[in-house]
């Protein structure tokens, strides 16, 4: 299988790329997972409930075993949470867990979460990956993880090549494959030569819709969509500037025209995107959306004081931080063709992957392109806009609202809607994306289809919306 | 006018060829965009990547746009860098070598030596290094690019001077209290011109390829500007489905880098020495 | 021979002065040229001590000197620990493989063909070689690159695309630095032979009644061979410009990936230490073909 960028870690406590999310949720699997809905269904644990509003209670499955033979007790589970509470570790997990008071082994089977107040939320955080007790208590990330993961290491990772075997011991189905080695492939003209060479047999994202035809036609390879929970959005810094002015922020989300990108650019496998929710989600709500309107952008940038041009004929110049992914890159591009269009011009700086994510959790950049790989625990939305979750040297640059957004109103609102049971939660989301539609801490574009190519050697491939690689785990290897 | 004629008469065909290729890339820089149907950076989504035909006549690029008025566009930036970046080499060059000359002793091994250094690097590294810290942007290609770039014109200019200063009349005019920019302006020039022209020659389409690399590299034009290495980048992307954004382009490179040197060499031997 | 060992020992110095203390000379805040003007204060001062940019400027060229020389530098990117020799030690082989495979490519077309065409001067043997000559001469290799590969690994899928262990990935990379090269060195054979052509001891060796073949190749063609090699020396360096380009173009992980991925990275040591390694081998490559033509003709002696 090929990725477009190495995983900036294995460790399921530390890694924050999507390559290294989801191959780690390969080896270290959690105690609960998500299914298409997002819905959390219980994974490492058969089952898990809320006995009182503070505590919720999770039950291991019998037998499982890490990939070294050991036996996966609570004491694992409780070792492993309780290294990421620990703020010598760094990792960038610890916020998401603030709430949580205390970790109970109560038995061999049951462990129990105490949390300070009500947070609901907390479920969708409690999916990492569970590590043994000694490689959770060693105090550093770990780089070669143990896991109870359908697949294992089979030598220690190296930068560019990650190597999995099926472990013997896994509680479900054990992958009908001999070997699953996932390398990096930065170039996509060179990724796709693999898979039209019969090198690769799988590609899970990572493909620029420009290049699907050179695959479609491939009588060994096949082409599987998916519609995707992943979010592509621009964000604004709000700490000051031009983008600190919601009208400013009003005007270049309606100079955007969505619908045109994803029928062109994106092959049509895309849903615009009216806030952080895609409509297929539990919580979504119909909020007031962006619509191409560039008369309208205009309108609102001569109101925040931008009337005037200068001798380029534009009225105010931003600047738009974005990998160097390519196709982030054009679509960044055509972002700029599009604010030209009314007098706003966006210089485009594509920046290596490391950097970039340095410069965006630092608060170093203006405008910053960036896509949430998966949507789906609506309490994304405190973690993004809240005015406690901003990242800044005090927290370690934890925290999502990395624009440093601050709205009264919508803090009250994901701050209650934390805290209720789900029935009232739908109710008070709903409440926040519309709120959410009048402010604009992001301005959101689409949701991508989760698009995977797979050669005639795979079968059993059913992609999952959140584009994770864990439906590996019940393909088989065929010959062709 | 009747010089020009008579230095055109004496090129080969070879040189002729390249002097009519240089002639239409600084035609078409200097009209070439007002010609182009199309604003080079105009998106047209739809036809992303589409071949050459109607609509586009060279094919679309990324996000559709017109390959053709890129390459319009891109003459221009590659005749603004390289010219600029020649000129200043020279200007910068000749200074040098000229106060080298000059002055001699200690001051000219000094700055010797600095010429010594500068060619110490190979090929485009300095210019690499250079634009790395600087940052991507056309001003930061002609800067990098006219540091790594004068040393030929000192050479020169040094060695133009001191041959001079060995001509008797000169330092007759010296002796008589002529000031040195005078002699610089009545001898020097007159008869460094030759070869400063012909070292510019080659100095241009070096500095249009290096110009291009640079853009290739990430290091030149920041992205959205249209120049042909970019372009070439660009469409070393899309191999698979659309070689033509980056044929052409390319096609228009080799050919202006080609032209360019084959008119320095004929114009080196049109002017070799005996007939400057 | 000591004249020019120290004058290489000179340039030596020299260019290790610019590219350590480069960052001195450009105005403004070496700070800022690394992170932008954004950057937060966090960045600017952890940046500051991990470099040591606080210091004076003495300090800090010397502090870069003996780390690069003693082998211990490190990377400027945080979390300011990975090693940048053993990086260069992987990559340099890299290069050395892909230019020394470039440069074979084109002696082997370059010294038939331009001693051909000198042999056959005037005639269309000559013109043709020329003209090809000049033509690859001119190909920009980062176009030469895809097109290549369109051709050859696309259409005709001979060849993979890119990559690099095995020999059939060398190929187009090779093709791509070495057949430019191979033009211009065609040029210079054919000038060389020719000059020898109508040198005394050749028209000796015709007039004794030798076959045109063995004045050409046994009379001729050593002569030239001294132009050559000191062209070949000057040539490296735009090879080795030439190869990071290459490198970008077939992914190849040599020296020109790693400068590419450190300015990427705004990694400054190690873009400084790859652009250092680069240029004391083309320094010493040269001073060892001054000496080796040195020692072969005894008439390039005294020039200078």
């Amino acid at each position: 299988m090929l990725v477009e960028s190495e995983p900036d870690a294995l460790d399921d406590r530390m890694a924050l790329s999507a390559a290294g999310q989801r191959i780690s949720q390969l080896i270290t699997p959690g105690l609960l997972t998500f299914d298409d809905a997002c819905r959390p269904v219980p994974d490492l644990a058969e089952s898990f409930v809320w006995p009182d509003e503070r505590t919720v209670e999770f039950r291991l499955r019998p037998n499982l075993r890490f990939h070294d033979g050991s036996s996966l007790t609570a004491g694992d589970v409780k070792a492993t949470f309780e290294s990421v509470l620990d703020p010598r570790l760094g990792s960038p997990r610890r916020r998401s867990y603030d709430r949580i008071v205390q970790v109970e082994a109560v038995d061999e089977r049951t462990v129990r979460f105490h949390l300070d107040r009500p947070f609901r939320p907390l479920l969708s955080e409690l999916a990492m990956g569970i590590l043994p007790r000694a490689q959770a208590l060693s105090g550093a990330e770990v780089r070669a993880p143990v896991g109870a993961g359908p697949f294992r290491l089979s030598a220690p990772p190296e930068r560019d090549v990650v190597q999995l075997v099926p472990f013997m011991g896994f509680h479900r189905d054990v992958p009908r494959v001999r070997a699953l080695t996932v390398r990096v492939v930065r170039d996509e003209t060179a990724r796709v030569l693999a898979l039209l060479d019969g090198q690769a047999d799988l590609l899970i994202g990572a493909l620029s819709p420009a290049i699907l035809p050179a695959v479609r036609n491939h009588p060994g390879l096949s082409v599987v969509t998916a519609p995707g929970t992943g979010l592509a959005y621009l964000v604004p810094n709000v700490r000051g500037g031009p983008t600190a002015d919601p009208r400013v922020r009003r005007a270049l989300c309606h100079a955007i025209d969505r619908t045109s990108i994803v029928q062109n650019k994106l092959a049509g496998l895309a849903r615009p995107a009216t806030g952080l929710l895609p409509a297929t989600h539990w919580a979504y709500a119909a909020a007031p959306p962006c619509d191409y309107d560039p008369v309208l952008a205009e309108r609102l940038l001569d109101e925040a004081g931008y009337a005037r041009r200068g001798p380029d004929g534009m009225r105010l110049h931003l600047t738009l931080k974005t990998s160097t992914d390519r196709l982030r890159r054009t679509l960044a591009l055509v972002v700029q063709a599009e604010l030209r269009a009314v007098g706003v011009s966006l210089e485009v700086q594509p920046l290596e992957f490391g950097v970039f994510f340095r410069d965006v959790r630092r608060g170093n950049f203006e405008l910053a392109q960036l896509k949430w790989a998966s949507v789906i625990e609506p309490d994304l939305m405190r973690a993004a806009f809240a005015s406690d979750q901003i990242p800044e040297e005090a927290n370690g640059f934890t925290g999502f609202n990395r624009g440093a957004f601050r709205d009264g109103p919508l803090d009250a609102l994901l701050e209650r809607a934390s805290e209720v049971d789900p029935a009232e939660r739908a109710a008070l989301y709903a409440q926040a994306q519309v709120r959410e539609a009048e402010v604009l801490p992001i301005l959101p574009l689409w949701h991508e289809d989760v698009v995977s190519v797979v050669s005639s050697r795979v079968r059993g491939y059913v992609p999952s919306t959140h584009g994770f690689f864990r439906p590996l785990e019940a393909i088989q290897e065929v010959s062709p | 006018m009747s010089g020009l004629a008579r230095l055109y008469r004496r090129l080969g065909p070879a040189g002729r060829g390249g002097a009519l290729v240089a002639a239409a890339w600084l035609l078409l820089s200097l009209v070439g965009p007002w010609l182009s149907p199309v604003d080079p950076q105009a998106i047209d989504l739809p036809r992303e990547l589409q071949p050459p035909g109607t609509g586009h006549w060279l094919g679309a690029g990324e996000n559709g746009v017109d390959v053709l008025a890129q390459l319009l566009s891109g003459a221009r930036v590659s005749l603004v860098v390289s010219l600029g970046s020649v000129v200043a080499a020279a200007a910068l060059g000749v200074l040098v070598g000229a106060v080298a000359g000059l002055s001699g002793g200690a001051l000219e091994e000094l700055l010797m030596r600095a010429v010594d250094v500068v060619l110490a690097f190979p090929g485009l590294l300095l210019a690499i290094f250079i634009s790395s810290v600087l940052g991507p942007s056309l001003r930061n290609v002609v800067l990098a690019l006219t540091f790594s770039g004068w040393t030929g014109y000192a050479r020169l200019s040094r060695a133009q001077v001191r041959w001079l200063l060995s001509r008797e009349y000169v330092s007759a005019a010296r002796a008589l209290g002529a000031s040195p920019l005078r002699i610089a302006l009545r001898h020097l020039l007159p008869n460094a011109a030759g070869p400063l022209l012909v070292q510019a020659t080659f100095g241009i389409p070096a500095a249009i390829l290096a110009e291009a690399s640079l853009s290739f590299l990430g290091l030149g034009a920041p992205p959205g500007t249209p120049s042909w290495g970019a372009l070439i980048d660009q469409g070393a992307q899309y191999l698979l489905v659309a070689p033509h954004v980056a044929l052409f382009p390319g096609l228009c490179l080799a050919a202006t880098v080609l032209g360019l040197n084959l008119l320095g060499d004929a114009l080196r031997d049109a002017l070799a020495p005996g007939q400057g | 021979m000591t004249r020019r060992l120290l004058g290489a020992a000179g340039s030596l110095a020299g260019a290790f002065l610019l590219v350590s203390g480069f960052l001195f000379l450009v105005p403004g805040d070496p700070v800022d040229l690394l992170l932008g003007e954004q950057a937060t204060a966090v960045d600017r001062d952890q940046l500051r001590a991990a470099m040591g940019l606080d210091r004076p400027w003495y300090a800090q060229l010397w502090s870069f000197a003996r780390d690069f020389l003693t082998f211990r530098l490190r990377t400027s990117v945080p979390p300011f620990r990975e090693a940048v020799w053993p990086q260069i030690a992987r990559a340099l082989p890299q290069t050395a493989l892909l230019t020394g495979s470039a440069l074979l490519l084109a002696l082997c077309i370059a010294v038939p063909a331009g001693t051909a065409a000198a042999a056959r001067r005037g005639r269309a043997l000559d013109a043709g070689a020329t003209a090809g000559a000049v033509a690859f001469a001119a190909l920009p290799r980062f176009w030469l690159g895809p097109m290549l590969i369109v051709l050859f690994a696309l259409r005709l899928k001979w060849l993979p695309v890119s990559g690099s262990g095995t020999a059939a990935q060398l190929v187009l990379p090779a093709m791509t630095l070495g057949l430019p090269l191979a033009g211009f060195l065609t040029r210079i054979t054919r000038g060389a032979v020719a000059d020898a052509l109508v040198e005394d001891h050749v028209r000796t060796a015709r007039a004794k009644g030798l076959s045109e073949r063995a004045v050409v190749l046994r009379h001729a063609l050593p002569g030239a061979l001294v132009p050559l090699l000191t062209v070949l020396g000057l040539e490296l360096g735009a090879l080795l410009g030439g190869a990071v380009v290459t490198e970008k173009v077939f992914g190849w992980p040599g020296m020109g990936t790693l400068l590419v991925t450190g300015i990427e990275r705004r990694d400054y040591n190690t873009v400084r230490a790859v652009v250092l390694v680069a240029t004391f081998i083309y320094i010493a490559v040269n001073a060892l073909a001054d000496a080796a033509v040195a020692a072969v003709d005894p008439r390039a002696r005294s020039s200078r």
